[in-house]
């Protein structure tokens, strides 16, 4: 047994770390590039998911065969300098950290006065973040501003505002001038970001003006949820950007749904199950197979006390296992994030897979309480482990095609959702469903609600526990 | 007077369809100690499984010291030892650490626990062997373990089933003796074995079952009387004058070139040996005919003729 366990601690310890590191993907960088006769000013900024602002970054500007024009560290927000070939114009910028990397989308812009300016930004597919340009009202010198807008917790509405300003005419100089945010509703189709510099501004509700004095600024913003688009306008201009936020997943929700869906976790969620097939095996099947339960029960215990306290075992095992992993990935996800999950949604964390586990284990108590032969046991166990763990896909996957529900989108959401309900490893789904939903990560499904959810798994807790120790005490 | 100990009531238990005890009732007393015997299947370890409470039976219950161990489990259960028929334990776990486990059910301490373990171990002589794991433990060893654990609650009721198999002679001389030290102690015992003689030597009062049903209840004394003396006559050169010669002295049955005399009044073996020895006869063997339990539980289940 203690061999067993530290193999799982050492599994679960590497589980944790892997899901944690493999979430340190989302790296981003904004910048300008001015570039005169080869002599090359970039003034940018790198940052993670959430916005914050990231040291030891790799940047390299590359060319369009992707060959590298220049690299450098960066750290947080960035100036540098350097002496490109003049017929190498910069057609990538890419940031690497921590292994990650992002190629960021490049906008060329025009010459102003000899100097071809270059905008980079993060990449649509970050889902995230919508970015946009602005051009200050032609006075001269000019100013360009690079907004970018991040969404982070959807269900709050909280999303961060940056705005990394460049004067064409001398970088060193801090710009000034009034930007005015409002609101907006879009129609459901239209593009993410529109620029308009028109006479005819689209009306808007008002929300704040924050007046941009230094080159890179971030601004806590609320998106109010019954628009879908923020407006920045450049005050006493028609400078105007529109980004719509609807569609933007929060940040910590896409983290929280890339560790949902990550190797780890579901490594974790699919194969330590095995540890509680085994267990069940340990403290039920193959004592009764051998008698060495019909032993201890000569002592003052009855068979209720036995299975009752073996069975306590088992879910103390789940509790502890399922604590130390969530804990576990909470605080590596504080350490590289900076982010906590949040009470709400460790609870809910844990209680899925706490209770998958404890239903799992039910089902295998159940079957180790009914089969006389301990062999018996392991090899009906290890069968609906495969069914239920391993084959489980394969099977939704038929049922779709039977019914014709679909392999995406809500009908196959709802089919997966359903499906869960008869299976004891993966009916903890129904709870990861309510941080999906916390996150905006999913459409509501109707029929789920949080008794139909509560008795599903208490159904798959509770009947096999009875009917364990109905034949259990049958001898 | 005497306090009962524990009694079987009116036990009945099915397995399937099949009944494997019919309404077994018999009691065994404060200081008394019950040989249980019967044929393999006979029902023997259903009864003590009953008895220990690791089985439930169909119908009747037994009382220990005043508990049922139907429905008082828990409480019943601190006034017995059981040791079983198989070494039916955790076999991949040291001896002293299961021992250990198991006192904690009696709510004994670690340390508690591995005090009397060592007492008790040093007792059944395994104290050299506590650190084994019991899968390195001989047959012998482990019934000696199963001792040591039937004793840490120190009960007054124990129930042997089939102990004295695997016994070597100085393991059976050690149960006779530990068997009637708790019996000096005030305690019952009841035990099932094959080994006739053995019960014959140990036992007070022997309980017969047959095919699941007590076909008798009898005392040393009552076996005794049952049994009709005999002796056990062997000479090398037989012939037809010789039954003529011994009937005077008993009934006469001749087997395997032995001639059994069963007699009403115990003949002079002198006598007899003079008498052949004048005959002519050359006598290799006189002695008492043993095994008299035995010819009383075959007798009981009518199958005597047959066996013997």
């Amino acid at each position: 047994m203690l061999v067993l366990f530290i193999v799982a601690g050492i599994g679960l310890s590497y589980l944790s770390y892997s899901i944690v590191s493999n979430l340190a993907g989302p790296v981003r960088t904004l910048g300008i590039i001015a570039m005169d006769n080869g002599n090359t000013t970039v003034y940018g900024v790198a940052y993670d998911l959430v916005g914050r602002q990231l040291s030891g970054a790799k940047i390299l500007f590359l060319d369009k065969m992707g060959r590298t024009i220049y690299e450098s560290r960066v750290d947080g927000l960035y100036h540098l300098s350097f002496k490109a070939p003049i017929n190498d114009r910069i057609a990538r910028v890419r940031i690497i950290y921590n292994g990650k990397r992002a190629d960021e989308d490049v906008l060329p812009l025009n010459y102003v006065n000899k100097t071809y300016y270059i905008l980079y930004y993060a990449n649509p597919f970050s889902l995230t973040e919508s970015d946009g340009v602005l051009w200050m009202p032609p006075d001269n010198p000019r100013t360009y501003a690079v907004v970018s807008l991040i969404m982070l917790d959807k269900s709050s509405g909280e999303a961060l505002l940056q705005v990394l300003s460049f004067n064409t005419a001398d970088h060193r100089l801090k710009p000034n001038y009034e930007l005015i945010i409002g609101y907006m509703k879009l129609s459901s189709n239209g593009p993410d970001t529109t620029y308009i510099n028109a006479s005819k501004l689209p009306h808007i509700v008002p929300y704040k003006v924050i007046n941009i004095s230094d080159p890179y600024v971030r601004y806590r913003v609320k998106l109010d949820p019954s628009y879908n688009a923020i407006v920045v306008r450049v005050n006493g201009s028609n400078e105007t950007l529109i980004i719509r936020y609807d569609r933007l997943r929060p940040a910590k929700g896409f983290m929280i749904e890339s560790m949902l869906s990550s190797s780890g976790l579901q490594l974790f969620l699919n194969f330590f199950p095995i540890v509680f097939l085994y267990l069940a095996y340990k403290l039920i099947s193959k004592p009764k197979a051998s008698g060495a339960l019909e032993f201890i029960l000569a002592r003052p215990v009855t068979k209720w006390d036995l299975y009752v306290t073996r069975y306590v075992s088992g879910v103390l095992t789940a509790l502890v296992s399922s604590a130390i992993f969530v804990v576990a990935l909470d605080i590596g996800f504080a350490a590289l994030w900076g982010i906590a999950f949040g009470a709400y949604t460790s609870f809910l964390l844990f209680l899925a897979i706490f209770l998958g586990l404890v239903a799992w284990y039910s089902f295998c108590y159940l079957l180790s309480s009914g089969l006389k032969s301990s062999s018996g046991y392991l090899a009906l166990s290890i069968v609906f482990y495969l069914l239920f763990a391993m084959f489980w896909g394969l099977i939704t996957f038929l049922v779709a095609l039977q019914i014709g529900a679909g392999f995406t989108g809500e009908a196959w959401e709802s089919l997966s959702y359903k499906l869960s309900m008869l299976n004891p490893i993966k009916v903890s789904d129904l709870i990861i469903y309510y941080v999906r939903l916390h996150y905006g990560l999913v459409t509501p499904i109707q029929w789920i609600n949080p008794g139909i959810v509560a008795g599903a798994i208490l159904a798959w807790i509770v009947v096999p526990f009875i009917l364990g120790y109905l034949v259990f005490k049958k001898d | 007077m005497v306090y009962v100990m524990f009694t079987v009531e009116n036990i009945t238990r099915y397995f399937g369809r099949f009944k494997a005890l019919d309404n077994v009732s018999f009691k065994v007393d404060n200081g008394e100690i019950v040989g249980y015997v019967g044929l393999n299947g006979a029902g023997k370890t259903t009864t003590i499984r009953i008895c220990v409470g690791v089985l439930r039976p169909s119908s009747g219950d037994v009382v220990v010291d005043g508990y049922s161990i139907t429905r008082q489990k828990r409480e019943a259960s601190f006034h017995i030892g059981w040791v079983p028929e198989l070494p039916i334990f955790e076999l991949d776990e040291k001896a002293i650490d299961y021992f250990v486990y198991l006192a904690g059910y009696y709510g004994l301490s670690r340390s508690e626990a591995r005090r009397l373990g060592k007492e008790l171990f040093e007792q059944v002589g395994l104290s050299r062997f506590m650190e084994r794991r019991l899968k390195h433990y001989s047959l012998g060893m482990k019934k000696r373990f199963a001792l040591a654990v039937s004793m840490i609650n120190d009960p007054r009721n124990f129930f042997f089933d089939e102990v004295l198999n695997g016994l070597d002679p100085k393991g059976i001389a050690f149960f006779r003796d530990l068997v009637k030290r708790f019996k000096r102690e005030g305690r019952a015992v009841l035990f099932s074995s094959h080994i006739l003689s053995e019960v014959e030597n140990i036992a007070d009062k022997v309980v017969f079952i047959h095919k699941g049903r007590i076909i008798a209840v009898k005392t040393m004394d009552e076996i005794k009387s049952m049994v009709k003396p005999a002796l056990v006559v062997k000479v090398s050169n037989p012939d037809d004058k010789l039954p003529k010669i011994l009937e005077k002295y008993g009934e006469v049955r001749a087997r395997d070139g032995k001639y059994i005399l069963v007699f009403k009044e115990k003949p002079d073996k002198n006598q007899i040996v003079k008498e052949l020895v004048e005959n002519g006869y050359s006598v290799e063997e006189i002695r008492p005919a043993r095994t008299s339990l035995e010819k009383v539980f075959f007798k009981l289940i009518g199958e005597a003729g047959e066996e013997r």
